[in-house]
């Protein structure tokens, strides 16, 4: 068989939608309605949302060590409000996606944009916190004692750690999302 | 609700197209439809409502990508598609699921071509929802139907 053969007999292929065990149109659209359902765009954005609010969050809590380390609070605190920035920026990018409206290329685009910001955003951040997670151990242990020194040490080392493989499987993803935008434009210089 | 319910072989078609499997072919029939309906303000009627759903549908599919399996392989597991086939004989099934298994070897930008065409999509109306130029669809086309008739004679 030849795909034109597959062609000429396209439309009398049928693909019911209730085999195979997908549920009925009815039954999900009214848990779409709902708002039972969340897409991979709600789910992108809720992270993005949440780390925003984690950001803000830090904010607040260096508030109070600011009479005790002003240049350690000083420095948290312009921490959180540059990454928090970025993701609430990323936040507002993935709300605006709408597939409704954009060509397949313009959609593969935009949502290998919106990964590779985040996973820089990751890099940035991870590059940024480090030192000054060290500088927060040094302080805190030298006001609280030693122990609050291998207590943050070891969370650093834990976040960098997970961090570091959740990175690596958005770099898989975005390579292969590269790979076929890249595909598209040789054509097109072709 | 009218929409989807006329339009369920369409979503039906395209999810069939992008699934390696009954789970991924029921992830993305729930999120076309979730991005069906989240779209619907934004439907002006400038262009024909299979246009809109043919790009709703093929950009949810494209962009959804599964963190435990990103490496789109030659999979056969769209062999449960070639047994909607209602005419039965035991070859055609064959070649049908032959067919099915080269097409899903085909890049995401690849696939969203070939299907419309086997929809009988006009060249204008492939090229409006893929985002490439007529000419660049046309030769597309012609490559992909070239590699696929040199897989088949394999």
């Amino acid at each position: 068989m030849n795909i034109d053969d597959l062609k000429s007999n396209w439309n009398s292929i049928s693909f019911p939608p209730g085999y195979g065990g997908v549920p009925e149109t009815a039954e999900l659209m009214s848990r779409v309605r709902a708002g039972r359902v969340s897409t991979l765009r709600d789910r992108l954005a809720s992270i993005s949302f949440a780390l925003t609010m984690l950001c803000l969050m830090g904010v607040l809590i260096m508030i109070p060590y600011f009479a005790a380390t002003p240049t350690l609070a000083i420095l948290a605190i312009c921490f959180f409000i540059f990454i928090g920035s970025l993701h609430l920026r990323n936040y507002l990018r993935v709300r605006r996606l709408n597939f409704s409206i954009m060509s397949v290329r313009e959609a593969l685009a935009a949502v290998c944009a919106i990964e590779t910001s985040r996973v820089r955003l990751k890099a940035i951040a991870m590059t940024l916190a480090f030192p000054l997670l060290l500088y927060m151990c040094f302080t805190f242990s030298s006001l609280y004692g030693h122990l609050m020194f291998y207590g943050c040490l070891a969370g650093g080392v834990i976040g960098a750690t997970i961090g570091f493989f959740i990175n690596r499987k958005s770099m898989t993803i975005i390579r292969e999302m590269r790979r076929q935008l890249s595909d598209s434009e040789a054509t097109d210089k072709n | 609700m009218k929409v989807v319910n006329d339009s369920r072989q369409l979503i039906c078609k395209v999810c069939y197209m992008y699934a390696t499997d009954r789970d991924h072919f029921q992830d993305l029939y729930q999120e076309v439809l979730a991005n069906i309906w989240v779209g619907l303000d934004s439907f002006r009627g400038e262009a024909a409502i299979s246009t809109w759903l043919y790009r709703t549908a093929i950009n949810t599919c494209v962009t959804f990508f599964r963190r435990h399996n990103t490496h789109a392989t030659a999979m056969t597991s769209l062999d449960f598609a070639a047994d909607l086939e209602a005419d039965d004989s035991s070859l055609r099934a064959e070649q049908l699921r032959e067919m099915y298994s080269l097409i899903s070897g085909l890049d995401k930008l690849d696939k969203a071509i070939i299907l419309m065409w086997l929809d009988e999509r006009s060249y204008d109306e492939i090229a409006e929802v893929t985002g490439f130029t007529r000419n660049n669809v046309a030769t597309r086309l012609h490559r992909i139907k070239s590699r696929l008739a040199r897989q088949s004679n394999r």
